[in-house]
């Protein structure tokens, strides 16, 4: 006789184990499903993103990994609450832990009457092996497609041929890099070479084949931008450079004055006078003038070593400036012709006939400053599309004909007459001879023509021909 | 569901085990089989033993019968044998008043074990005969049918290779045995001990025998062991899918299998697992004591087709098979979770 206290301790305990091994298998029926879940996510995003991008909606590369992120996480959840409702029921897992441990059906019958009678014990739960190699392939593949589909340049997905695209990195690179560097060497503002880099990031990110002129255009828009800004620099380099080079003539000028003779403190104030105000109206930088300015006007009279200490300041910001021409040419940002002729003052004569005129004292002072103005300012700083009347002449590299002109290419001989239709006349070793008297004018050729019977034709030279043949071979 | 206690089953199995043993004594080497033998009795079923002459298949069936003080008749099946040869017949008498009367004369079929020696021998009429008396142990004869002595076992033997003469079972006849047991040849040490310990092969007596009264006990006791649900529905899967045409029949199953087994077999199934774990001493079946016996079960039951006899495939093979192919527990799991003990 066995108490029914026992036959339910005995009960609960092969319940609980059950309810145990159960859990377990639930949770790798969850985890399955999930597994299997995402990589139904991944491949619905993939599908989703490549219809995406086929139809032009393309998106950052961000907001497309967040969207693959966010559809594998919603269809792998629901997938796992799904995949649990597969877990087997009880008497299921009482058979499965009864055939595991080899219990002779007891494990099955623990809820019989008089099954405490015969007690056995699950003494180890079996194991639960799941082999997801398939589902981890799957998964690799569907992310590998995925990631194909994101990271893929947005002209993989139009439908232009290749050759319409081929060069679009190169070009994109090359103006990256000048851009870069002249961000890097400051010869162009910094907000201007922000925004050109930002442009090119997102024709290199957008730029897509559907449409390659549009491109193209972006980028030889691009391209003008920095040509044009750089030409407008190396236009106020070179001016700033020019005014320079006159201020620093003048100086020198002024200076070898002063060593050969001696000068009045009036000839002296009126120079320094004039020098401030051609400083003030050159065209330099702001920063550079105070400078040069305050060189000038820290004495209310000039001295040799004056002259001296601004010649060597004009000297090297004409340097600096020659510099920084020099460095856009190299890069190509402006074109050689915009630096020459930087290099030397080319109307120091004038200046000095300016200035023996000022120091003379046969002019009014205004003139003379006005003169001076008009030989060392403006006329001279002529910028990359505007020069001086009396500049040289000079002749840039070619143009590209890159898609301006057909590429050159020599035809063929032309066979206008085989053997068989050719007849040979005569072979004549000097220039035909040609009468004095023009021929009466007879009919032409039409009339006088045969039938062929096959042959060739045999045309002659029709009269008014005649002169024309005549002048050919003289 | 109410188990039987240890204290009702431990007389029962102690007598059985101890019959086994004076089984496993006085014929050596044949212990699997005494005890698929002993469990088809326990199921009141009839066993085929299918082996070459000379294996011990008539001495085993002989010393069954002899430990269980059971009345034993052997019946040498001939081409020529009549079913009335078997049955019985009617014999005009004469009675002691001169009244004449058909008096019925049993055949040897009325015993509780009949060894019906090398049954492919015999005609189909003949063999036709063992029909009833097989599954309804009873004999009608003239329109009264007369009960057999309970119990009532019939072990058959018959030789797989004397194809001269004789004919095959029907299928019919097939199915209504419980097993069909091969009887293999012996190791040698077993030989050599039947050698040195028997002169001229006698087969010693048993030194205890089981009462009637007991094997009443066993067979009334096989009947209260339990078979749980799980393992019924297992029985029931695997019989459904050893038809080719089942959903769940394994794939060499509907490549060799033209039909598969009948409920009779689900039935044997169940009884015999029943007798296996009362050997066992188990007051319910397991899903272990299914397993062994799914060969001999089902290997005579299991019709093949001619692909399978190209290609040399026997039912035990396929029969092994499927006891491997279908889950036990019917966890209904995914292809790749798997419960490992």
């Amino acid at each position: 006789m066995h108490t029914a206290p026992q036959e339910t301790s005995h009960h609960a305990e092969i319940d609980r184990q059950a309810r145990l091994f159960r859990n377990r298998l639930r949770e790798t029926l969850a985890g399955r499903g999930a597994l299997k879940g995402g990589i139904a996510g991944v491949w619905a995003a993939g599908l989703i993103l490549l219809a995406a991008r086929l139809s032009g909606c393309h998106g950052q590369a961000p907001q497309r990994w967040l969207l693959l992120m966010l559809t594998a996480a919603t269809v792998a959840l629901p997938a796992a609450i799904l995949a649990t409702r597969r877990t087997p029921p009880h008497r299921a897992i009482l058979a499965a832990l009864d055939a595991a441990g080899s219990a002779g059906g007891l494990v099955m019958c623990s809820g019989a009457d008089g099954a405490a009678a015969w007690p056995v014990a699950v003494s180890r739960l079996p194991g639960i092996a799941w082999r997801p190699s398939r589902a981890l392939g799957g998964l690799a593949v569907a992310l590998l497609f995925c990631a194909s589909v994101i990271l893929l340049p947005t002209r993989f997905f139009s439908s232009a041929s290749p050759e319409a695209t081929r060069g679009l990195e190169s070009l994109v690179g090359e103006l990256a890099e000048r851009v870069a560097q002249a961000e890097a060497e400051a010869l162009l503002p910094e907000p201007l070479t922000a925004a050109l880099s930002n442009h090119l990031e997102q024709v290199a990110e957008s730029g897509d084949a559907t449409d390659p002129a549009r491109t193209l255009e972006a980028l030889d828009h691009i391209a003008e931008e920095l040509t044009k800004s750089a030409a407008e620099q190396a236009e106020a380099l070179a001016t700033e450079h020019a005014a320079l080079q006159a201020t620093l003539s003048l100086t020198e000028q002024l200076a070898a004055s002063f060593e050969t003779e001696a000068q009045t403190d009036a000839q002296m104030a009126e120079a320094a006078a004039a020098l401030e105000q051609l400083l003030s109206q050159a065209p330099i930088s702001p920063s550079l003038a105070g400078n040069l300015l305050a060189a000038v006007t820290g004495t209310n009279t000039l001295s040799a070593a004056t002259l001296q200490q601004l010649a060597d300041m004009l000297r090297e910001a004409g340097l600096n400036c020659e510099g920084q021409l020099m460095r856009l040419e190299d890069l190509k940002l402006v074109e050689a012709p915009a630096c020459r002729g930087s290099g030397s003052c080319t109307n120091a004569q004038a200046c000095a006939a300016a200035l023996a005129q000022l120091l003379e004292g046969s002019g009014p002072d205004a003139e003379a400053a006005a003169a001076l103005a008009v030989i060392c300012g403006k006329p001279g700083a002529g910028g990359v599309s505007r020069g001086r009347g009396d500049a040289p002449l000079t002749w840039t590299d070619p143009s590209s004909r890159e898609g301006a002109a057909f590429k050159d290419d020599s035809l063929g001989t032309a066979h206008l007459f085989t053997d068989g239709q050719a007849q040979l006349q005569g072979v004549s070793a000097s220039a035909p001879e040609v009468p004095d008297t023009p021929a009466p004018v007879t009919a032409g050729a039409l009339e006088t023509a045969t039938p062929s019977k096959g042959g060739a034709p045999q045309a002659p030279i029709l009269p008014r021909h005649r002169e024309t043949v005549t002048r050919f071979f003289e | 569901m109410t188990l039987p206690t240890p204290q009702e089953i431990a007389p029962v199995s102690e007598a059985l085990n101890r019959t086994l043993d004076q089984l496993n004594r006085m014929l050596l080497g044949r212990e699997n089989l005494h005890r698929l033998v002993l469990a088809g009795i326990l199921a009141r079923g009839h066993i085929l033993l299918e082996g070459l002459p000379g294996l011990g298949k008539t001495a085993l069936v002989k010393a069954v019968a002899d430990i269980m003080q059971l009345q034993f008749k052997r019946i040498q099946f001939t081409p020529d044998l009549m079913p009335g040869d078997i049955l019985g017949s009617h014999i005009l008498q004469t009675r002691p008043d001169g009244t004449r009367d058909l008096v019925f004369q049993p055949g040897p079929v009325f015993c509780n074990i009949l060894l019906a020696d090398e049954i492919n021998r015999a005609s189909p009429k003949t063999q036709s005969a063992m029909l009833e008396t097989m599954q309804e142990r009873s004999v009608t004869l003239l329109g009264t049918t007369r009960p057999l002595p309970q119990p009532f076992f019939v072990l058959a033997s018959q030789n797989p290779i004397e194809l001269e003469g004789t004919y095959p079972l029907p299928e019919a006849q097939l199915d209504r045995f419980l097993f069909r047991l091969n009887v293999g040849g012996l190791g040698v040490d077993t030989l050599a001990g039947i050698l040195t310990g028997r002169r001229h092969g006698t087969i010693p007596a048993p030194g205890w025998r089981l009462s009637q009264e007991m094997l009443e006990q066993c067979l009334a006791m096989a009947d209260r062991i339990v078979l749980p649900e799980a393992v019924a529905r297992w029985i029931a899967r695997l019989v459904a899918a050893s038809h080719p045409d089942s959903p769940e029949a394994p794939a060499r199953i509907r490549t060799y299998v033209r039909y598969g087994a009948s409920p009779r077999a689900a039935i044997a199934l169940a009884e015999s697992a029943r007798a296996l774990a009362l050997l066992a001493g188990r007051p319910s079946v397991g899903f272990e004591d299914v397993r062994t016996l799914v060969e001999p079960v089902l290997n005579h039951r299991l019709i093949l087709n001619y692909q399978a006899r190209l290609d040399q495939v026997t039912p035990s093979v396929l029969a092994e098979e499927l006891a491997g192919a279908i889950d036990v527990a019917g966890l209904n799991l995914p292809a790749d979770v798997e419960v490992k003990p």
